[in-house]
């Protein structure tokens, strides 16, 4: 069968549309699978960028909890130091006041056995001055000088 | 009208345990109460006297004397029926209050005046009168409660639902307190958990606080109770004994959405039983001999360890249902996070290459707990190779950690929680369903951490969007790597979440094995 030249050209022309159109189809497939490889990169990014975000707030929730924690446990050791503070304070005073109640204890005890002291001095001077004293000196001389004698032979 | 009505159902308690009770009432430091017993019929004739005496001396007080015995749910419904106040408070009539029970419970509902039933933590008292057994009860765990009644005592609720619901049922006798905690929650605005120990449960060798097997009779009703409650809100479910008091439900799952499988693989290999194996190969080799489910795909995350051909062999037995997306030089968070990102399905298996599948419906049981609201992720119990648990999730109390690690799954723990599924704060990702939205919007697996310390970053991060877990006891996975935080990574997390750990709201308890002291 002879084939017309014209049927040939429309062959050829065929041909060359479908090689066009199979080497377009393949460009439309490595473009998809080019987007979707990037989609899916893309993707991963979106979730990994969420994991961080997540991860951010957990931490800094994280920090802020140790934070709270912590200023909490420093004002429970303030209050205590204060309480500390006050009972130290009023055992201090307490301490001074008992010191000072027993300094005046002294003191009124010490006044008392000066004033004690001096009613003796004056008692004995008094009794030195009596007349019964001198008599009694006057009339044991003698004895006094026995005695020395003694003490010196 | 008072704020609280307590309600006492009075049948021949005994004597010096009753007082203790009246004084717990009285005692109370919120005098906006009304106590109503109802007396049925007890043979006993200082209980009629007493009630008398009780009644006459404190206005509050209000008796109703049935003329034959009914039965603790016509007592219960008779003493309701007194009743004038906002909040039903459920008190048996040899157990005791707190004496600040009533405050804190109105201190709660100053917050949130919405919340429709309250629990609180409650403790045993023996017949010496020792307190003992505190039991630290979760935040509110639905799940939890259809395996078993946690929240119990002390139990208040709004009484105009109470009335809507139609107060106690007959036919529900030992578990009729359950039976309207279930019917009530489903009416509920807002369920509310006060962590203190507000009620104190006497442990007579009939109660049931003594003993859960005393009453058999109690445990057979609870098991309806729950059926008809499955019932009511639609769920499809087979609920059976799990242990002693512990019910098991199996949702019969219904939907079967496309679920992605995403393992990130290596040219990793371990003996396993003795035998050098490739991990990638074995985990798809498991994958596709034991799964039953059919909606899946699976994408596997390469590391670049993995030549073409090898990525070619493995992704062969899933027939056109698997590819491959690369990952190269990136950790296991960011090959995770590869994963997630290319997943197009709601749900996606985080599936780690050192796991082996026991189960043929491990993945339909998953699927039957991720309509649960606010659950980001499911998980099965994991296993070592000699069959000892991992983990059975992740406990945040006192320190990170995977519960049950190191027991036997034969050990029921602390109140029966490993035998029964329940809601946790996190789970191991080696294997586990998840919410891929949830996941993306709370930034995936964190790449600060590259190692299994990302589920406990995990596990924080979603706690802090309002998230929890399931762990499921009813399917099991075996792992050959083990899941637990060093030191090292333990101090690392806490410089984001060290204000959380001990503050795990759903177990408060620490469930780490205590190994004995060598001499």
């Amino acid at each position: 069968m002879l084939v017309s030249d014209e049927s040939l050209v429309d062959a050829a022309r065929r041909d060359a549309e479908l090689l066009r159109l199979a080497n377009e189809l393949r460009r439309v497939q490595e473009t998809f699978q080019h987007a979707r490889a990037e989609r899916a990169s893309f993707e991963l990014e979106v979730l990994n960028s969420r994991d961080f975000a997540v991860g951010q707030a957990a931490n800094i929730g994280e920090l802020r909890y140790r934070l709270l924690k912590q200023a909490a446990n420093y004002e429970m050791r303030l209050h205590q130091a204060q309480q500390h503070q006050l009972i130290h304070d009023k055992n201090h005073r307490e301490h001074i006041a008992r010191l000072e109640s027993a300094v005046a204890e002294v003191a009124a005890k010490v006044t008392a056995l000066s004033t004690s002291n001096h009613e003796l001095r004056v008692e004995l001077a008094q009794t030195r001055a009596s007349t019964t004293w001198r008599l009694g000196r006057v009339l044991m001389f003698p004895v006094r000088v026995v005695k020395r004698l003694l003490r010196r032979g | 009208m008072p704020q609280f009505s307590i309600i006492t159902p009075v049948y021949n308690p005994p004597r010096e345990a009753f007082e203790l009770c009246v004084r717990s009432v009285t005692a109370q430091t919120n005098p906006d109460w009304e106590w109503c017993l109802a007396n049925d019929a007890s043979p006993d004739s200082w209980v009629a006297q007493r009630l008398a005496e009780l009644q006459t001396a404190d206005h509050r007080i209000r008796v109703m004397t049935r003329s034959s015995n009914g039965g603790i749910v016509a007592a219960s419904n008779d003493a309701i029926a007194m009743s004038s106040g906002e909040f039903l408070v459920l008190l048996d009539n040899d157990d005791e209050l707190h004496h600040e029970a009533l405050q804190l419970v109105a201190d709660v509902l100053r917050v949130n005046p919405e919340y429709d039933y309250l629990y609180s933590d409650e403790n045993k008292i023996s017949p010496d009168g020792e307190h003992f057994d505190d039991f630290a009860k979760p935040t509110w765990s639905p799940e939890r409660l259809l395996a078993q009644n946690y929240t119990s005592h002390l139990s208040v609720l709004r009484r105009s639902i109470v009335e809507r619901v139609g107060r106690f049922r007959a036919g529900f006798d030992g578990s009729q307190d359950y039976d309207l905690i279930l019917r009530v929650i489903e009416q509920a605005r807002a369920v509310v958990h006060v962590p203190r120990v507000l009620y104190h449960w006497r442990s007579l060798p009939t109660s049931t606080a003594s003993a859960a097997s005393a009453k058999p009779y109690a445990f057979i009703a609870a098991l309806k109770a729950v059926r008809e409650h499955l019932d009511r809100v639609g769920v499809g479910a087979e609920v059976s004994e799990a242990g002693p008091s512990l019910a098991r439900i199996r949702r019969t799952t219904r939907r079967h959405p496309a679920v992605t499988v995403i393992i990130p693989v290596d040219d990793a290999k371990q003996r396993i039983f003795g035998v050098e194996t490739p991990l990638a190969g074995n985990i798809v080799r498991s994958l596709v001999e034991k799964t039953t489910y059919t909606n899946y795909t699976v994408t596997l995350v390469s590391s670049g360890a993995l030549n073409g051909e090898r990525l070619e062999t493995l992704m062969a037995p899933f027939e056109g249902r698997a590819k491959v997306v690369s990952a190269q030089h990136s950790g296991l968070a960011q090959m995770l996070n590869v994963g997630l990102v290319d997943c197009n399905s709601q749900h996606a298996v985080l599936l780690d290459e050192h796991c082996e599948f026991i189960d043929g419906d491990w993945l339909e049981t998953l699927l039957g707990y991720s309509d649960r609201a606010n659950v980001a992720a499911v998980a099965p119990l994991l296993l070592d190779e000699f069959g000892i648990i991992m983990s059975a999730g992740i406990g945040l109390t006192p320190s990170p950690h995977h519960i049950a690690a190191g027991r036997h799954p034969s050990d029921f723990g602390p109140v029966g929680m490993f035998a029964i599924a329940r809601e946790v704060v996190g789970v191991s990702t080696h294997c586990a369903l998840v919410d891929v939205a949830v996941l993306k919007s709370v930034g995936g697996f964190s790449p600060e951490y590259d190692t299994r310390a990302i589920d406990i970053d995990l596990a924080c991060k979603l706690h802090r969007a309002g998230r929890h877990a399931i762990i499921t006891p009813l399917v099991s996975v075996r792992s050959l790597d083990d899941p637990t935080l060093t030191d090292r990574e333990t101090e690392a997390l806490a410089t984001r979440w060290g204000r959380v750990f001990g503050n795990d709201p759903y177990t408060r308890v620490d469930t780490r094995l205590r190994l004995p002291v060598s001499a």
